[in-house]
């Protein structure tokens, strides 16, 4: 995503580091737990007015409506009705991602193998620079921050992108040299009788690769048809290149098509979905790419509709090195890698990164999104761990060169603690050299918490704070917590303690027990202690003290809530929509059990499948 | 086999364009036989919009002086504007008309100031903050209040599909030319104008784009010898739509979507055995995003755009720049932007957006300044709009600037500086005076509406009024406006956003 594209969408959660909150959250209310809408910006579901709703979190000013006390809430729970039925998405559309996957597939494929398909994939570059970038941008209900696969949005500049990559490579695949690979020795003998035979092997073949599901006759005589007449005289490999890119233009092969099998009893217009489709599910869901031979195998046998098979085969697909690498994709989106911010050249940043600022910024960008990354693998896939341990594990996955030194060495000083992803420096960068509580505390309470957050006053971001001889928490509370004030209503009760608590960690992300104060010209002015202790409000009704991140955490692990909002993440990641609590609530509540402890993470990422409403489709 | 647009001519006018690319312009209609001429009718009028994002420009900085403004009118009991012409002021090498309407005097020149207009105080009513689709109309999908929740088509797209823009698609490639971000919005299925409004994908590569709108076509068949297969292909998207194969409603609603973008590859594949010959593919990695890269990207779109003019392949553009036009690394965003009221951030924007002006807007208004026949260039043919993203405030668009350029064939009189600000009238925002802004910067005077500048371009471009206005909203855009800004306008303002701007009709 292009700088300025990342401005636009950051805004939402980022805006809020001068005054008033400037914009804290997107109109659209994109992290909030909104029942049945995503514009929804009430504070519900999970910590709100759904079926689990708490005291105190339902205004909209955030305040706690009850008596306080410092015990914790009861954690958040979905309710499930066995009957109701989910909407589905309309014919979706496979990700940029899924699709160029789709086409190295069918290329190797016909070529007979990857090495094969790498240099028709070079040459093809540029037809699939046409391709539009599919990125949370393109969510519009939440083009603040979401998951890329939620783009579900037709261009025209797809439509173009589609046909011309399915004719550039049937260009490429509908060349003589290329005949005997593609169609076999039917196609390079000397007989001719045999040609139309070949030819129509070759459609059903190739076919039920792109399809992902046998052709029936009806498709083989359409195919036929691209070829451009009868088969004659020998084949024309121009005639296979138009076969082949009318079968990559199909809707098929751009869309995942779903027709249902089996009618859900007492539920209308519920479908299970045929073996084929609930093969290419599970395929898109963890590869990114289509079903291979084993999995199209399986599902022409009919055995996915086993559930012992369908285990089996769910078990093989997470085994595949493809599923890390897809979950990578999706925890990129939820610690919103993206948006990790450029960092200041000006002097006074330069002196207060001294020489922990190395030449080349980009590799260290780079090493603090991979030990993210990193991070979450290993608690996924090496020793998988519960969720809690997402947000409280000190686990160090080697770090980059660059990363290592501005972390300290360990049992330094400058060496802290690090629980969690949160106190990672990727979730910490500025990028100036002041920390950003204020956008720090509300990526957490929507993020990861799924609270909603009124929209601010206007024009709230444009006073700047008054950091004179102040530390970044003085001059925030200076700004935004006066009594009495509508900025106190929330920063003070939902905001900016979430931000305070990793003060101890500087704007790159260092340890420290002082704040630097700097001037314009990088000169250093003063020191002010840092103070992490806060009421942080994870619940807006637990009272309970936090000294600082470790406590935090802590905290924010036991009331249960970045489980739920989890659940609600990974839900949309999967079904590529909104959830909506009511229909869909069977799903979310097994997501949330599982991330509240039933299950590792990996657990987490496995049960999703197995929940019914990822096996079947309503045709509404 | 091709076949070129026009005559070619052996005098071609070749544009240098910065970052190396040279544009060949393959004819100009002017050189033909006068008989030709005599027969020849300009296509209609074009429309390319810019917009940057920000804005925040102390009034100071964006527009000419206002000892410029000579004649005041009183344009709705209550309300009176201020016009003067514009006049460049010399220093040096530079030509300028403000700190930000800056550039070298031979690119601002006494010619192209004619064609320009100045526009100041054209304000959405509400806070709109930050968004994409509000420099042409689609007031939704912001990231400040909750006011508009509905989005609606952009008004390129309202041309786009307007019989009375396009009356014949021949040889239109794109009917609009999106690039840099989005900005574009239109339904799923514009043609049928169904389905929910979504952001029209923006190119980010000059070279793409060139491919599509002027090389030769490379993606017509596997083969030149044999037929495009568009007609299959969209006769496979029926078959599913039309089969007994169980789908839902709104599958089929998607298949349609598809079928309607299909439709228009088919249109375009029967128009792509033309080609305009002579024009030179931009190379390929042409990024943009930082004040190194921006110049020689944004030149390199405007070389495409001005082809894809001449060639006749489009002829609306919307460019929505990234920012980048600055050599700042920190967070623009928070930093400047936000600060804008501070002398340092201010002084960034100045420098950003003036580069904006003179190395994209004015290059773009310089390489439009050809002939076209009938005593007429290709940029009096065309409206050229630059707005920025909020106006004297970041987050608010009180007081969008608009800069014009060309007379959209003959609709519009240009060298103008106008304030449609209320001048009888002000109220002050809430602000501190411990900022030290000058006294004028610290008050926004109620102005015209933004929904009337948008009516006005799609009138230029001879879209009629009944085609996009809703019953009792004149202009076009959502009319909400906020209380607190109501009680400001005189009644006029409002009932009359329908018109055409004031002082604008030729």
């Amino acid at each position: 995503m292009s700088h300025t594209t990342r401005t636009l969408v950051l805004v939402a959660l980022t805006s809020g580091l001068l005054g008033c909150t400037g914009t804290i959250g997107d109109v659209t209310g994109d992290a909030a737990p909104a029942g049945s809408s995503p514009s929804s910006s009430a504070a519900a579901g999970p910590g709100g007015s759904g079926p689990t709703s708490e005291p105190g979190t339902t205004g909209p000013t955030g305040g706690p409506a009850g008596p306080v006390t410092p015990v914790a809430p009861s954690a958040p729970t979905f309710s499930c009705d066995a009957n109701a039925v989910p909407p589905s998405l309309p014919l979706r559309r496979l990700s940029d991602l899924q699709y160029t996957n789709a086409v190295r597939d069918a290329i190797a494929f016909a070529l007979g193998g990857d090495a094969a398909a790498a240099p028709v994939m070079t040459a093809l570059q540029g037809a699939l620079v046409q391709l539009p970038v599919d990125d949370p941008a393109h969510v519009p209900e939440a083009p603040s921050g979401s998951y890329s696969r939620l783009a579900q949005d037709l261009a025209q500049a797809h439509a173009d992108a589609y046909y011309a990559i399915a004719v550039a490579v049937g260009a490429q695949l509908g060349r003589r040299e290329r005949l005997g690979t593609l169609l076999g020795t039917c196609a390079t003998d000397a007989a001719t009788d045999n040609d139309a035979t070949c030819v129509d092997a070759f459609i059903r073949r190739f076919g039920e690769r792109v399809y992902r599901r046998p052709l029936l006759d009806d498709d083989l005589a359409f195919y036929r048809r691209f070829y451009g007449g009868a088969v004659t005289g020998g084949i024309d490999p121009a005639g296979i290149g138009d076969i082949v890119a009318g079968l990559l233009s199909s809707p098929y092969f751009i869309y995942m098509v779903e027709h249902g099998e089996t009618a859900q009893p007492g539920r209308k217009n519920v479908f299970s979905l045929a073996p084929q489709e609930l093969a290419s599910r599970l395929a898109f869901q963890f590869w990114d790419a289509p079903p291979d031979d084993a999995l199209l195998n399986v599902a022409r046998s009919g055995a996915l509709r086993d559930p012992a098979s369908y285990d089996r085969e769910l078990a093989r697909v997470l085994a595949d090195p493809r599923a890390q690498k897809t979950l990578d994709e999706f925890y990129s989106d939820y610690f919103r890698l993206q948006d990790l911010p450029d960092v200041s050249t000006s002097n006074a940043f330069k002196a207060f990164a001294g020489t922990d600022l190395p030449m080349s910024m980009p590799a260290l960008r780079q090493d603090m999104k991979k030990e993210l990354l990193d991070f979450a693998r290993q608690l996924t896939w090496t020793t998988p761990a519960r969720f809690a341990d997402l947000l409280t594990s000190e686990m160090a996955p080697p770090r980059g060169a660059a990363l290592a030194a501005l972390y300290g060495t360990p049992g330094s000083t400058t060496a802290a603690p690090r629980p969690g992803f949160l106190t990672r420096a990727a979730m910490l960068l500025s990028g100036v050299v002041r920390t950003r509580p204020i956008a720090k505390g509300a990526f957490i309470r929507k993020w990861v918490l799924c609270d909603s957050i009124p929209p601010p006053p206007d024009n709230a971001a444009n006073t700047p704070l008054d950091t004179k001889n102040r530390s970044t928490r003085e001059a925030v509370e200076l700004l935004t917590e006066q009594p009495g004030t509508a900025c106190a209503a929330c920063h003070k009760t939902m905001i900016n303690a979430l931000g305070f608590a990793t003060e101890s960690f500087d704007a790159l992300g260092r340890a420290r027990t002082v704040e630097r104060l700097f001037d314009d010209n990088g000169k250093e002015v003063g020191q002010r202690p840092v103070n992490t202790s806060v009421v942080p409000r994870v619940a807006l009704d637990d009272m309970r003290t936090a000294s600082g991140p470790a406590d935090l955490v802590r905290l924010m692990a036991e009331s249960g809530k970045p489980q739920a909002c989890f659940a609600r993440h990974y839900f949309r990641y999967t079904f590529a929509r909104w959830e909506s609590d009511t229909p869909d609530g069977c799903t979310l509540e097994r997501l949330r059990k599982g991330a509240v402890g039933g299950e590792d993470l990996r657990g987490v990422v496995r049960t999703v499948a197995q929940a019914p409403a990822f096996k079947e489709r309503s045709f509404d | 086999m091709s076949e070129p647009l026009r005559p070619t001519t052996s005098r071609r006018q070749v544009l240098r364009g910065a970052g190396g690319l040279t544009l060949g312009l393959p004819f100009l209609p002017s050189l033909l036989p006068r008989e030709a001429r005599a027969q020849s009718r300009l296509p209609g009028p074009r429309f390319v919009a810019m917009a940057t994002d920000h804005g925040a420009l102390r009034g100071s900085n964006m527009y000419p002086g206002a000892d410029g403004l000579t004649d005041r009118m009183e344009v709705y009991p209550g309300h009176t504007i201020a016009r003067g012409s514009l006049q460049r002021r010399l220093a040096g090498t530079s030509a300028s008309l403000s700190p930000v309407l800056t550039a070298p005097a031979t690119l601002l020149s006494d010619r192209l100031v004619r064609k320009l207009n100045v526009l100041r105080g054209l304000d959405i009513n509400f806070y709109i903050a930050h968004h994409r689709g509000g420099h042409l109309g689609n007031f939704a999908g912001t990231s400040g209040g909750t006011a508009v929740k509905t989005p609606i088509v952009t008004i390129d797209q309202v041309m786009a599909y307007s019989p009375a823009f396009y009356r014949s698609l021949e040889g239109v490639r794109q009917r609009v030319i999106a690039a840099g971000q989005d900005m574009s919005y239109s339904q799923t299925n514009p043609t049928a104008r169904t389905g929910p409004v979504t952001p029209v994908r923006a190119t980010r590569s000059p070279t793409t784009l060139f491919d599509q709108l002027v090389g030769v076509p490379q993606t017509t068949t596997t083969t030149t010898a044999r037929k495009p297969i568009a007609d299959l292909v969209l006769e496979d998207y029926k078959r599913l739509r039309d089969g007994n194969r169980r789908l839902s409603m709104s599958d089929r609603r998607r298949l349609d979507d598809h079928i309607g973008r299909l439709d228009d590859i088919q249109r375009r594949l029967r128009a792509q055995t033309r080609t305009c010959a002579g024009s030179t593919r931009p190379p390929n990695g042409l990024s943009d995003g930082t004040n190194t890269t921006n110049r020689a990207f944004y030149q390199s779109l405007n070389d495409v755009i001005v082809a894809s003019f001449i060639c006749g392949t489009s002829r609306i553009a919307v460019v929505h720049a990234s920012s980048g036009f600055h050599d700042y690394t920190g967070d623009w965003h928070q930093d400047v932007a936000h600060k804008f009221t501070l002398s340092d951030p201010q002084r960034l924007l100045v420098e950003a957006n003036q580069r904006f002006f003179e190395w994209v807007f004015m290059d773009l208004l310089a390489k439009l300044d050809v002939d076209e026949g009938e005593g007429t260039s290709y940029l009096d043919n065309t409206l050229v709009a630059w707005t920025q993203e909020s106006g004297y405030w970041t987050h608010n668009a009180q007081g969008m600037p608009v800069v014009t350029a060309g007379g959209a064939s003959g609709f519009l009189k240009t060298g103008q500086f106008i304030d449609y600000r209320n001048q009888t009238m002000g109220h002050e925002v809430k602000m501190t005076d411990t900022l030290n802004i000058p006294f004028e910067e610290k008050y926004e005077w109620p102005g015209l509406t933004f929904r009337q500048w948008l009516g006005t371009a799609l009138q230029a471009m001879r879209v009629p009024r009944a085609e996009y206005e809703q019953p009792d909203r004149p202009g076009y855009g959502d009319p909400y406006s906020e209380a607190q800004w109501n009680t400001k306008y005189v009644p006029g303002v409002f009932a009359n956003a329908g018109s055409v701007l004031p002082l604008l009709r030729a």
